[in-house]
C-alpha cells in the first residue's frame, strides 16, 4: 500500500492538503485528524494549508448551506409551515465554520500558505 | 499600485494561456484556476524548503496520471523540474486515511501474526495513548453497534472517552454470538484489557472471558493473557 520508501523522513516531511480532505471530513472529531494530530506533536513534520484551500472549504460550507435551503423551500412550499422549516443563516454558518477551522489548525500547529507568487512565467 | 496590477495582468495572462494548454492542474475544459493556485502554493514551499512534501488530495484526477497510477501527472513533475526541484521531493498521497496508515505514523494496533511473539498490549497503550484514545473513542461505539446489528447484540454499552480521561462503566459481550471470531475484535479484545487495566475502570464484565474458560486449554485469546489488574495511578 504504501509508497514510501522504507527510509523515507517521515517525520521531517511538510503536510499539504487539498480541499477535498476538508470535504472528507477535516474536524476535530476526526480519528485520521487525531491520529495527524499525535504524528505531528511527535515529529518535526509540519501541516501547511493553503489560504486557497481555506477559502475553497469555506465556499464549499457555502454551498451546501445553499443546497439545503433550496432543499428546505422545497419541503416550506409543500407544507406552508415557515416556522418549523426556518432556512438557515449562510452568514452565521460560515463565521462559525471559519472559526472552528482556524481554532483547529492553530491546535495542529498548522502553517497558512499565501497566495503563490510564483513566478508564473517559469511554469509555463 | 500599477506595478501590482501589471503584474496581476501579466499571471492571469499566463494562467489563461496555460489554461488554454491544457495542461495539469488545469482540465480539459479549461477549469482548475484554484488548482493552479494550489499548485503554485506547493512549488513554492518545496522552493523554500529541503524537506519532503506530502501532498494529499482526494481528486486523484486532477492531480495524478490515472486513477490506478496515483503518481503526479507528468505536466505536474515537469514543473518541478523546471523549478529545479527533485521530483520525488513531492509524493501523492489519494487520501488523509492513506497518509496517517503509514508504518512510520502508525496505527495503534498492528494485526498480530501467526506464530509470532505476543503483542505487549500495555506498552501499545503506553506508547501510543492518544491514537488509541482516538480509535476507541471514534470506533468502538460504531464497531459494537454494527455487532449489535449484526444480530451478535452487545448489552449495557456505556462507552465515555474523551482524550483525558477514558471510562468503560459497564461493557458487556453476549457469547451467544461468536463474536471474538472477527479478527478486529480479536486484536481488539486485549486492547480493551489494557485500557481498562490501565485507565480508571468502574466495572468491566465480559461473558465472553466465560467463554474462553471453557475452551480447552491452549486455545487462549490474547485477552486472557493481559492481567485485568485494578487501574494504575494516572
Amino acid at each position: 500500500m504504501s509508497h514510501l520508501d522504507a527510509d523515507s523522513k517521515l517525520s521531517d516531511v511538510k503536510i499539504v492538503i487539498d480541499t477535498t480532505v476538508f470535504c472528507q471530513g477535516f474536524n476535530s472529531r476526526s480519528a485520521n485528524v487525531r491520529l495527524l494530530k499525535s504524528f505531528l506533536q511527535r515529529t518535526s513534520a509540519e501541516l501547511c494549508v493553503s489560504v486557497v484551500v481555506f477559502e475553497e472549504a469555506v465556499n464549499q460550507v457555502r454551498k451546501n448551506i445553499d443546497d439545503a435551503n433550496r432543499k428546505l423551500n422545497d419541503v416550506l412550499r409543500l407544507t406552508g409551515d415557515a416556522k418549523s422549516y426556518s432556512k438557515l443563516h449562510v452568514e452565521n454558518g460560515l463565521a462559525k465554520f471559519r472559526e472552528s477551522l482556524s481554532a483547529l489548525l492553530k491546535e495542529l500547529d498548522a502553517r497558512v500558505l499565501d497566495y503563490p507568487a510564483v513566478r508564473h512565467e517559469d511554469l509555463f | 499600485m500599477r506595478e501590482f496590477w501589471i503584474i496581476l495582468q501579466y499571471a492571469t495572462k499566463i494562467c489563461f494561456r496555460k489554461a488554454l494548454a491544457p495542461n495539469k492542474p488545469f482540465a480539459s475544459s479549461g477549469k482548475g484556476y484554484q488548482d493552479a493556485l494550489i499548485w503554485f502554493s506547493v512549488v513554492e514551499l518545496a522552493q523554500s524548503c529541503d524537506e519532503e512534501i506530502c501532498f494529499i488530495s482526494a481528486n486523484s484526477h486532477d492531480w495524478c496520471q490515472s486513477k490506478n497510477d496515483l503518481q503526479l501527472s507528468s505536466d505536474l513533475l515537469n514543473d518541478l523540474n523546471i523549478q529545479g526541484i527533485v521530483s520525488s521531493r513531492v509524493r501523492f498521497f489519494a487520501s488523509l486515511t492513506e497518509f496517517v496508515q503509514q508504518p512510520t505514523i502508525g496505527s495503534p494496533v498492528p494485526p498480530p501474526e501467526r506464530g509470532g511473539p505476543p503483542f505487549n498490549y500495555q506498552q501499545i497503550l503506553t506508547d501510543s495513548r492518544g491514537s488509541v484514545e482516538s480509535m476507541l473513542t471514534d470506533e468502538l461505539p460504531t464497531f459494537l453497534r454494527n455487532l449489535s446489528r449484526a444480530d451478535a447484540p452487545v448489552e449495557d454499552l456505556e462507552v465515555e472517552a474523551s482524550a483525558r480521561r477514558l471510562t468503560f462503566n459497564r461493557f458487556t459481550l453476549n457469547p451467544r454470538r461468536n463474536v471474538l471470531s472477527s479478527d478486529w475484535a480479536s486484536s481488539l479484545m486485549p486492547l480493551l484489557c489494557a485500557a481498562c487495566a490501565t485507565h480508571s475502570t468502574r466495572r468491566w464484565t465480559t461473558e465472553a472471558r466465560n467463554r474462553e474458560d471453557a475452551k480447552p486449554s491452549g486455545q487462549t485469546s490474547p485477552c486472557r493473557n493481559t492481567p485485568l489488574s485494578p487501574p494504575a495511578p494516572r
